[in-house]
């Protein structure tokens, strides 16, 4: 296949992917306004593009798909059609199939997805409906079989000669008049003006990457700057020449955060690309449930960095699905409590600072801490007297405890294995936190805040021997100060007790293979937890938090070196950012064989 | 077949489908090819002039394929742009209203290189009698 082929393809899959995304919250508008022209026309369109460029590329599945649900779609829109609930769901089901077949072309795996069962039903709904006229052309294709793949005719090949026009029966040469007159052209929706046009470029995401990593580089050199700066000022108040380069590194120091602020914006796209596929996930899930379920969105337009667009999807499916199972009371409990009987969901997005939250909110029955505890200590993730002396804070965040779910029965929706602990994770991936506050009969938040950025982290400055490195801060539980006798040793490895639990320590300098000094009397314990892992790093001195670009170091192998990049800080000086992912799984994969 | 620095205008709201479009105009030599989104986008374009062909989809926001056509014809600057519309099967009946508006030609997709050749060559012939 040639690469004019491969990139046009690519393209097609990307367009088509964005327009699907576009029908189902579309879709869930309709069911609520009830029959509306406009937004048939949108689904319509969508559907019928697609089918037209598959037709070109040869993925006759996708154009079969394609063409039946169009037909649908164009008798809804023409009003001989009536949009049930039965009818939605095939179409959305037709939906599905499209991207499943979209994935496979993606993938290039060669699977041939079996579209027949669904042809069949679309099949069905389009005759069976109560129709006022068919049109000629899906009669002929339902007696011809759903398996014969439509080809169209190439009909009237002739050019159509303009003068020949008032011949055709069809058109009266006054009506053809009338309908060139731009008098009747009441249908010529209004010209969008060319400035209210979002002009856009599409751009490969590399070198996109390149700014960015330049960008990173102007930062450190304005950081050390400021730092010369302010110590020239200091030394040669007096000086003219310090007063103008103190000026000019300030604004250097000013445009260098515009930079970065812009640079960054590049890679952003707004949320409503995740939020988007909610309504449809809602509506699928309350009819799963039985409950009745009022979606709220906001902030839709926030923007966040594209690698969180991709990422933050399965964590909020995960917490809106869970919210809805658990969170919510059925029908009859909500009526007996004076509540409203159709509970709420509500999501919204906002920028806090530098970073990103996100929340979700349910007004269901919150979450029973007794309950949760209780849990914890009958699979023995906490003792009997941690429960009792643990706040409610603490005792909420035992659900991200790996492998905890409290439904006494794991139901179809919330039970697949995966829990809280997942969510946690993939969060904690893009650096961020998630955090819950819940009360009684009242409800429960959901709140994740991550960083406008992922170049930018917030990390814990620490120092071993001489060496300075920093560590993420988002994965660390928190820092203790301990004293040499309360590491003890089992089996060779290096263990102490935080609270009645057993944690191994490895000292950052021997993981990092250097030769370690003399042990002083008072060291430092970083605590880590990454997914189901909790580990402590001896270090001796805490430095404290400082916002770090990260860089990426040519050539060195960050899986092995346990080194995620390096920064510069404002003294100049070179620091290694620890991968505690990376040590996390070799590291401790080691002591636990 | 005709001169291959012929300026071409093709219409389409959706990119991929310009592409393929562009790339079968392509294989026929012509190069001097430029896109519009939809009909609204097009007719500005088409009044910046030098367009001598235009290939334009149905179906799209805006302004559609016929209201371009409609507007076209009713422009006395470009009444006499061939104008090549690329239609579905599901839009025969449409076709007729096209014909009333004017239009040179319609071709149905997917079409290959040789039958937009084929349409082409007719309407630049008809266009030079």
């Amino acid at each position: 296949m040639s690469d004019e082929m491969e990139e046009i393809i690519a393209d097609f899959i990307t367009e088509s992917e964005e327009s699907l995304d576009k029908i189902d919250p579309l879709f869930i508008e309709l069911e609520v306004k009830g029959y509306d022209r406009e937004i048939l026309n949108d689904i319509f369109r969508s559907m019928h593009t697609i089918k037209g460029a598959a037709g070109f590329l040869g993925f006759q599945n996708l154009v079969n798909v394609a063409h039946r649900s169009e037909s649908i779609l164009k008798k809804l829109r023409e009003g001989e059609m009536m949009l049930t609930k039965p009818l939605m769901d095939v179409i959305l089901k037709s939906v599905d199939m499209l991207r499943i077949l979209l994935q496979h072309i993606k993938v290039k795996d060669g699977i041939e997805e079996d579209t027949s069962a669904l042809q069949l039903e679309l099949e069905s709904v389009l005759c069976g409906s109560p129709s006022v006229t068919t049109p000629p052309e899906v009669s002929t294709q339902s007696e011809a079989g759903q398996q014969e793949p439509i080809h169209p005719e190439v009909v009237h090949p002739e050019v159509v000669p303009q003068e020949a026009l008032h011949q055709a029966p069809l058109a009266e040469p006054a009506a053809s008049c009338q309908l060139t007159a731009p008098g009747t052209e009441q249908g010529a929706a209004p010209a969008a003006p060319p400035v209210s046009q979002t002009q856009t470029l599409r751009v490969d995401i590399n070198r996109i990457d390149k700014v960015m990593d330049l960008t990173g580089e102007v930062v450190l050199v304005r950081n050390r700057l400021l730092n010369i700066v302010n110590y020239l000022e200091r030394k040669y108040a007096d000086d003219p020449h310090v007063e103008n380069l103190f000026e000019t590194v300030s604004f250097l120091d000013l445009v260098t955060s515009d930079m970065q602020l812009a640079v960054m914006k590049i890679r952003m796209q707004p949320i409503k690309k995740v939020f988007s596929k909610f309504p449809r996930l809602v509506r699928d899930i309350s009819a799963a449930l039985g409950k009745d379920v009022d979606l709220k969105i906001s902030g839709e337009d926030t923007e966040v960095d594209k690698s969180v667009v991709e990422q933050i999807g399965d964590p909020l499916v995960h917490i809106i699905r869970n919210a809805m199972d658990h969170g919510l009371e059925v029908t009859e409990e909500r009526r007996l409590k004076g509540k409203p009987e159709k509970g709420t969901i509500s999501i919204s997005a906002y920028q806090k600072g530098n970073q990103i939250v996100i929340e979700v909110t349910d007004d269901g029955k919150g979450i029973n801490l007794e309950k949760v505890k209780r849990k914890a200590v009958e699979k023995s993730l906490i003792s009997e007297e941690e429960a009792m002396r643990m706040s409610d804070e603490s005792a909420t965040n035992l659900i991200f405890l790996p492998g905890f779910s409290t439904a006494e029965v794991a139901t179809e929706l919330s039970g697949r294995g995966v829990g809280m602990d997942v969510v946690k994770t993939n969060i904690n991936k893009l650096n961020g936190y998630v955090e819950v506050t819940t009360k009684k009969d009242m409800g429960s938040v959901f709140r994740i805040s991550i960083p406008l950025t992922l170049a930018i982290i917030q990390t814990l400055m620490v120092r071993t021997d001489s060496s300075q490195y920093a560590i993420p801060l988002a994965p660390i539980e928190e820092t203790l100060k301990v004293s040499k006798n309360e590491i003890s040793y089992v089996a060779g490895q290096k263990v102490m007790v935080i609270r009645g639990r057993v944690h191994p320590v490895f000292e950052l300098a021997e993981m990092l293979g250097k030769r370690r000094g003399n042990d002083s009397e008072n060291r430092y314990a970083v605590v880590v937890s990454i997914g189901d892992r909790r580990f402590c790093i001896a270090v001796d001195e805490l430095l404290g938090q400082e916002e770090v670009v990260i860089k990426n170091i040519d050539g060195i192998d960050t899986d092995s070196s346990y080194i995620l990049g390096a920064t510069i800080t404002g003294n100049g000086k070179v620091v290694l950012i620890l991968d505690l992912a990376a040590i996390s799984r070799n590291v401790l994969g080691t002591i636990k064989a | 077949m005709h001169d291959h620095k012929m300026k071409i205008l093709v219409v389409d709201d959706f990119s991929t489908m310009r592409r393929i479009v562009k790339n079968v105009l392509k294989q026929l030599g012509f190069e001097n090819i430029e896109e519009a989104e939809d009909g609204a986008q097009a007719y500005m374009k088409l009044k910046t002039g030098g367009f001598e062909f235009v290939v334009s989809d149905w179906n799209m926001p805006n302004m559609d394929g016929l209201d371009l056509l409609k507007k076209v014809r009713s422009d006395p600057e470009l009444s006499k742009l061939p104008i090549l519309m690329v239609t579905a099967e599901t839009e025969k009946e449409k076709v007729v209203e096209a014909i009333k508006a004017g239009v040179s030609s319609y071709i149905v997709k997917p079409f290959t290189a040789e039958v937009l050749k084929d349409k082409m060559e007719r309407i630049l012939e008809k266009q030079g009698k």
